[in-house]
């Protein structure tokens, strides 16, 4: 009789694993995901708001983009105290070497604000701060552009013009701690 | 005996070892081009054109392309491992034929195995051990190795079945790629080299090879790829020191940055006693280190015309009679070689590694794309899927070969403005075709009749609502730049003069308008039509095509034969911008009996391009 148990028991175990080694692997995941306000550009679910310049992830952390790169933003919903587009840049040693440094422009919805010269190479914050009647609406389209860019062929195949790991809105009254 | 088999043991051995990643790697590129080649078989005669019909460059290689993945994938599917059992089992049997043949050449088990380990160290052979469609790499060999086993038995004994068992190698070589033409200077050089006096009996290979050279070129089509362009001149030269110095397995042209440089300092430490090896050769007029280096230079003859397309896959053949010849001087001096090879081994066999890694890697996005895909599809039975933030390399790698017609029942597109962060390879294709026009794909997505899911995480994730939501406000008002007219979804860009949607397509009348989104940079209007035979009996029919008032030009239409107009748009016409396009037919066809329709022509699309 406990031989018996035993063996049933057994098979019970083994007949579970077999049924676990059956268990088809998820290549989908569903959920809901939102339009934010900050684009990680790692980030898979923020990827569809990267709509064009941004080339493949690398080291599962930032991409090179082309000389142009849009991203569409979820503007904050307090905008009183005013409103900054940024980017968190490396401006490449490998691309200044050959072209200098570049001037950063953003055109937000198509009305362009003020161009930004880099100074110095490496990784480095740029921003700037965005007329609040910009962002009235769900959406917001930024679109950044250097002037000084590797053209395509130039060093590789692809255009390259920065290295970007975030782009997004945020509020002054949320920065504001932060400059603390 | 034991010798023989221990050393095919060990070298079977190394080749699972070196390369077992490629045995589980999934397919990628032109596999899914071979793999829909069932997809035109309806009958004999196609099954006769899918075999033997030429293809890209003019290749024709019904045995390691067209039957190979035709027979495995009607055995197995879209199951890769068959495809890649098939391939190592291909090798392994390469590297009996090869340990072989060194031996009954040489006399030396040794000589054998050590070329069949050098030339399995060889990242040359990387692609064709992780790659289906380098199948013909591994076959070719075979066919080769096989050949001149039969050659050097007829040479022994003299015995003609052994020349009928080569001819039959050689004649089925020409199935496998095209490159087989070089046959007869690997057996001339082992007939002149062993047994001079029976020279003759290669002469009648080399017209073979000569005939079937001339034809093969004469069904090439002219080349379109500039990659793929002739250069007949002293580049030659310089396409063959860059293999001589690819054949180390380390050096690629352009691939500097991916080295590491242990690696290059062990190529080099190698590179000087395998060359001094070859000089000593020749030297001492050994007729195995002749051998090998005829066999080097024979098997890359072909390509060496092909200055703007240098590649390793290239070298998997040539390099196994450099292999043959180093082997066997190493086979001879085991103490001086052991050190350098060991640094061979270690610097290409690490090369070859890598090669075989990314293609795994690369392959295995593709798998989890092509999955995920199916498995969305189950979950929303019936409904279009969009996919976007699909990365360049899993477009170029999967999408650009029309991988999803392999699987029935699905409806798979790009989602528009996807392909704007697809990189440009015109001469591969053009990631637009994949895209679902964006007023059809928001009309869809507002019928809840398509799912969008992004390709950017290591699983396919649902993004319906976020890409809902900024497509209504992108694309709103947006008008497609290519108009099917039997599509219903775009039925607001059809303006008068059509009839009502017949299955796949809409006739118009004597005069019939659509509406095109702007296209910048468009340069093409097309437009596709037909003309049936049943009822029509019109003498002379002309198309007429006007855009924005402005008459573009007439085309005539064959009773029983489709229109496939491509017009030049006006250097002053503003294509930014949307367009109203129309068609005119002269003469209209009034439709028999009361109350009869004015007919025009059967159209299908209509677009800037």
């Amino acid at each position: 009789m406990q031989n018996r148990t035993l063996i049933a028991l057994v098979a019970l175990a083994l007949s579970t694993s077999a049924c676990k080694k059956k268990q088809p692997v998820e290549y989908v995941q569903e959920g809901t995901s939102q339009l934010t306000g900050v684009v990680n550009v790692a980030d898979p679910r923020a990827a569809v708001q990267m709509l064009r310049g941004f080339h493949e992830l690398e080291s599962n952390a930032w991409r090179w983009t082309a000389s142009k790169f849009a991203v569409a933003l979820r503007p904050p919903k307090d905008t009183s105290g005013g409103v900054k587009v940024y980017a968190e840049i490396v401006v490449a040693d490998a691309v200044v070497d050959k072209v200098g440094l570049p001037t950063v422009t953003v055109t937000m919805d198509g009305r362009a604000l003020p161009p930004l010269k880099i100074v110095k190479t490496g990784p480095q914050r740029v921003e700037w701060d965005v007329p609040v009647e910009l962002l009235k609406g769900d959406v917001v389209t930024a679109e950044f552009s250097v002037d000084k860019f590797l053209a395509a062929g130039q060093v590789e195949q692809r255009e390259l013009g920065l290295i970007v790991s975030v782009a997004g809105l945020q509020s002054s009254k949320a920065a504001a701690p932060a400059a603390k | 005996m034991t010798a023989r088999w221990a050393a095919f043991a060990a070298a079977a051995a190394a080749c699972l070892a070196l390369y077992w990643p490629g045995l589980v790697t999934w397919f990628s590129m032109d596999d899914f081009a071979w793999l829909g080649l069932r997809l035109s078989i309806f009958n004999g005669h196609d099954f006769f054109s899918a075999l033997f019909s030429p293809k890209a460059q003019g290749t024709v290689r019904p045995i390691s392309e067209r039957l190979y993945f035709l027979g495995l994938e009607w055995l197995f599917g879209l199951d890769p491992l068959p495809f890649r059992i098939v391939a190592f089992s291909t090798q392994i049997l390469n590297l009996w034929l090869l340990i072989r043949l060194a031996e009954r050449v040489t006399g030396s088990v040794a000589a054998g195995f050590a070329a069949a380990l050098l030339w399995l160290a060889n990242s040359a052979l990387g692609q064709a051990m992780s790659w289906s469609s380098a199948y013909n790499q591994l076959l070719w060999p075979a066919f080769m190795l096989g050949g001149l086993h039969c050659r050097w038995t007829y040479l022994e004994s003299g015995e003609r079945r052994a020349l009928l068992r080569e001819w039959l190698l050689f004649v089925l070589g020409f199935g496998v790629l095209e490159l087989q033409v070089v046959y007869p200077m690997l057996a001339g050089a082992l007939t002149v080299l062993y047994r001079k006096e029976r020279w003759r009996s290669v002469i009648p290979m080399f017209v073979a090879a000569a005939v079937y050279a001339a034809m093969n070129r004469g069904m090439a089509k002219p080349q379109a790829n500039p990659m793929y362009l002739l250069h007949w001149d002293a580049s030659i030269f310089q396409t063959f020191a860059h293999y001589v110095h690819m054949s180390m397995g380390v050096w690629r042209p352009g691939g500097e940055a991916a080295v590491e440089p242990w690696q290059n300092w062990l190529q080099l430490a190698a590179a000087i006693p395998a060359a001094a090896a070859l000089a000593l050769g020749l030297w001492k007029r050994d007729r195995w280190v002749l051998f090998g280096i005829a066999w080097f230079v024979a098997a890359l003859l072909p390509v060496l015309p092909l200055r703007d397309h240098v590649s390793d896959y290239y070298l998997t053949v040539p390099v196994a009679g450099l292999a043959l010849a180093i082997g066997a001087v190493a086979a001879r001096n085991p103490l001086l070689a052991a050190l350098p090879a060991a640094m061979y081994l270690a610097s290409s066999g690490y090369a070859a590694r890598i090669v075989v890694n990314y293609n795994s890697d690369r392959a295995e996005g593709g798998r989890i794309l092509v999955e995920g895909v199916k498995q969305a599809s189950a979950r929303n039975p019936g409904k279009i899927i969009l996919l976007t933030a699909v990365g360049s390399d899993l477009y170029w790698t999967v999408m650009n070969d029309e991988v999803f017609r392999l699987i029935p029942g699905i409806e798979v597109y790009l989602a528009p403005g996807a392909e704007d962060n697809i990189q440009k390879n015109p001469e591969l294709g053009d990631p637009a075709r994949h895209v679902l026009a964006a007023p059809v794909a928001l009309a869809t997505l507002k019928q809840d009749r398509a799912v969008v899911y992004s390709a950017a995480g290591p699983k396919l994730l649902n993004v319906t609502a976020i890409w809902k939501e900024m497509a209504v406000r992108r694309w709103e008002t947006a008008l497609a730049p290519v108009v099917d007219v039997a599509q219903p979804l775009l039925a607001a860009q059809i303006g008068a003069g059509w009839h009502t949607i017949e299955g796949t397509f809409r006739w118009s009348t004597g005069s019939a308008k659509v509406r095109l989104g702007g296209k910048p940079g468009a340069r093409e209007i097309h437009v596709s039509a037909f003309r049936p035979i049943d009822g029509d009996h019109r003498a002379n029919v002309e198309l007429e095509l006007w855009v924005k008032g402005r008459r573009i030009g007439a085309w005539p239409a064959t009773r029983g034969e489709s229109l496939k107009i491509s017009a030049a748009v006006p250097t002053d016409l503003d294509v930014s911008v949307p367009l109203e396009v129309e068609v005119r037919v002269n003469p209209p066809l009034i439709e028999f009996g009361a109350g009869g329709r004015e007919l025009g022509l059967v159209f299908g699309t209509i677009g800037l391009r």
